[in-house]
């Protein structure tokens, strides 16, 4: 009797699955066609857990000096994502050897290290999600040059990511975004505020104004104190938040941010007759707006931050001030059929428009760039150009794609200007780099 | 000229309103395996599909599992019903820890992760995007289709003058799509298969895409096709673009 009804119950099954029988007409019925065949060893299973990464040869070989290379580096990068549920876990750890760091001036330069980048956990629900670790949060809209891009500092070990873009360094902090309707309100919490170190004597982006200092330092003409870095938890924390919605095709944000600043201001004290330096990163409070959006085969970007009474560095006079910081970035790009690609932004900085002699920074930055050869191969030229004189920098790129997982990614690099410029001051590091990136 | 007769009373606009209407669910999920064979070469792409319908739009969510160095990369596309409004599109780029404004026109065109397929051939084609005429009736793989000619009325934003569709009568769904270029020369050609009723819908699970001019072409598989899977409204917003 009992094989009776699983004879049944076979029965109804085979009839009750009609949709998975061959269909008429169909050329790719799995009984009739083999032109599938190779999909049988791309199963792909999504597992909790996931590791992946990259191993990278990079060689950027200054052209004037080819004794003392900008930077000859290995990296094994190990990115780990975790996740079950609402819950999730992202890590990255970098595996670092810099060749080129025992050819450098100066002593003290790291050859080899590991580097933990982002550790973060996070917990999404439908309206509300929550993280809490190391992580890179960028606010910015614009391509390179974001004014309230202020929660990670500047890798002052690799500040350059491309011609028109730099590196950030991550940060521990935690936060969270409310969905309500249309909007979605951030707010972020950095226990302690992480800033940029001086680049050490010698670090090929080590800017000219600290190595005259040093050098005054050595000749005993001025000290040179250990920086004054924010590193109280809690009494030296940052914070900020975002509101944002999209309307009619207009991404749009409100953004306030109170921290450290990033890169130092050097105070001064004459006391006792010798002249004493000391890095400070005072603390400042930032307000702006961001907007994109996309027109047909067009993209428009802009952002705007003030920033009251902000500290800064006088190129003039050498001494820290304060100062009302207005910065805007307007910015536009081009996408022709996928294959050619143009962007131009143009940016702008003015100190102290509520005195009686502001001081403007101003400039663009620009990407003209092509794919061909049924897009592995890329080639362009992007850079940034400070039109207050400050100097530009010129990037000539070619990126091959040798497979899915090897890339060739080649170029020159040109700073030019003044030797006291923001630009011009790295004149003498112009490069040429050639790096082999396998990801995997 | 089309014979008169009852078998005719049917016109091309009313085959692409039949099509559009096959998939009656309100969202989905899937995943694809693309497999693009060029002379030596074989590139694999797979990535993770959400979908979900809304009166005037609908939104899609591309996320990238291989290969290696796009994985984690995201794509977040609505696209309106409205063929005068543009796409409102962004990228997450997980190296860059970046969601970025794209702009939804401008890389219609281009092809689709090297594959055969252009962006504007995975994306949803509204009915108002052509002017439709009934060809013929004529079998293709043993089965009764419909023939129709499918010209953009925005042809500045296409690749293609024209879609010659070979649509099955027994469930609406094209069975071969041949491409003609601005030329007007067959171009590239698609054929569907793997007809499958998920869910109560008849979805076409597996695609090959020919290139004619060249020695290529690209399959394609949808996976662990999901209909009414209940996603929610915020994995399809901008701010949710993460890992």
């Amino acid at each position: 009797m009992r094989q009776l009804v699983y004879a049944t119950c076979l029965l109804v099954l085979a009839w009750s699955t009609p949709s998975q029988a061959t269909v008429k007409g169909d050329p790719f019925a799995e009984a009739e066609t083999d032109a599938f065949s190779d999909f049988s060893n791309l199963e792909v299973e999504e597992y909790p857990f996931q590791l992946g990464g990259y191993l990278e040869f990079r060689n950027n070989l200054v052209i004037n000096d080819r004794e003392e290379p900008n930077s000859i580096r290995q990296r094994l990068r190990l990115e780990s994502k975790w996740k079950k549920d609402s819950l999730s876990f992202f890590g990255s750890v970098d595996a670092d050897q810099e060749l080129a760091a025992v050819k450098w001036k100066g002593d003290g330069h790291r050859t080899r290290g590991i580097n933990l980048r982002e550790a973060y956990a996070m917990y999404d629900t439908d309206h509300v999600d929550m993280f809490i670790g190391r992580k890179i949060q960028r606010w910015g809209t614009g391509d390179g040059i974001n004014p309230m891009d202020v929660i990670n500092p500047l890798d002052i070990l690799d500040p350059i990511s491309t011609g028109r873009a730099d590196n950030r360094l991550p940060v521990f902090m935690t936060g969270a975004v409310v969905t309500i309707e249309d909007w979605n309100i951030e707010g972020v919490i950095l226990p302690k505020a992480r800033v940029s170190d001086l680049p050490r004597h010698g670090n090929p982006w080590e800017p000219r104004a600290l190595k005259q200092i040093r050098q005054q330092e050595s000749q005993g003409l001025l000290v040179l104190n250990k920086a004054d870095k924010p590193d109280q938890w809690l009494t030296d924390g940052e914070f900020g938040g975002r509101i944002s919605t999209t309307a009619k095709g207009w991404d749009i944000a409100a953004l306030a941010f109170h921290g450290h600043v990033n890169s130092p201001v050097l105070k001064t004290d004459n006391q006792g007759g010798t002249l004493k330096l000391t890095p400070e990163y005072p603390e400042f409070t930032a307000y702006g707006i961001t907007v994109a959006t996309g027109l047909e085969s067009n993209t428009l970007r802009g952002e705007v931050a003030w920033k009251p009474d902000y500290p800064y560095q006088c190129a003039k006079t050498g001494k820290a001030m304060r100062s009302d910081l207005v910065q805007a970035v307007l910015g536009w790009d081009y996408n022709l059929d996928s294959k050619y690609y143009f962007n131009v932004q143009g940016f702008v900085d003015a100190y102290g428009l509520d005195s009686s002699r502001p001081y403007w920074q101003h400039g663009i930055t620009y990407e003209v760039s092509g794919k061909w050869a049924d897009d592995i191969l890329s080639l362009g030229i992007r850079g940034k150009l400070h039109t207050d004189g400050e100097g530009a920098l010129t990037e000539f790129f070619t990126d091959y794609a040798l497979t899915d997982n090897w890339k060739l990614l080649t170029g020159v690099m040109i700073w030019s200007g003044p030797q006291g410029g923001v630009l011009g001051q790295y004149d003498d590091n112009d490069y040429v780099y050639v790096t082999l990136r396998y990801s995997f | 000229m089309l014979p008169e007769g009852p078998a005719w009373a049917i016109t091309g606009r009313d085959v692409a309103v039949h099509m559009d209407h096959v998939d009656t669910s309100s969202c989905g999920e899937s995943q694809i395996v693309m497999l693009v064979r060029r002379e030596d070469e074989k590139l694999v792409r797979i990535m993770q599909i959400k979908k979900k319908k809304y009166n005037d739009s609908e939104k899609q969510l591309i996320k990238f599992m291989e290969p290696s160095d796009v994985r984690d990369t995201a794509y977040l596309t609505w696209s309106y019903k409205d063929i005068h409004k543009n796409d409102d599109m962004w990228i997450y780029m997980p190296a860059a820890s970046l969601v970025r404004r794209i702009s939804g026109g401008g890389g219609k065109k281009g092809a689709f992760m090297r594959s055969d397929f252009a962006n504007e051939d995975i994306s949803k084609r509204e009915v108002d995007d052509d002017h439709h005429e009934l060809l013929r009736e004529e079998e293709l793989y043993n089965t009764p289709c419909y023939v129709v000619a499918m010209h953009p009325i925005q042809p500045e934003d296409t690749n293609y003058s024209r879609r010659i569709v070979w649509v099955r009568k027994d469930m609406w769904l094209p069975v071969r799509v041949d491409y003609y270029d601005k030329s007007d020369k067959l171009y590239k050609r698609m054929i569907y298969g793997g007809f499958k009723e998920i869910q109560g819908i008849w979805t076409s699970t597996r695609q090959v895409m020919k290139s004619l001019v060249r020695n290529s072409e690209t399959l394609l598989e949808t996976r662990k096709m999901q209909y009414e899977t209940g996603l929610s409204d915020e994995i399809f917003r901008h701010s949710d673009l993460k890992r």
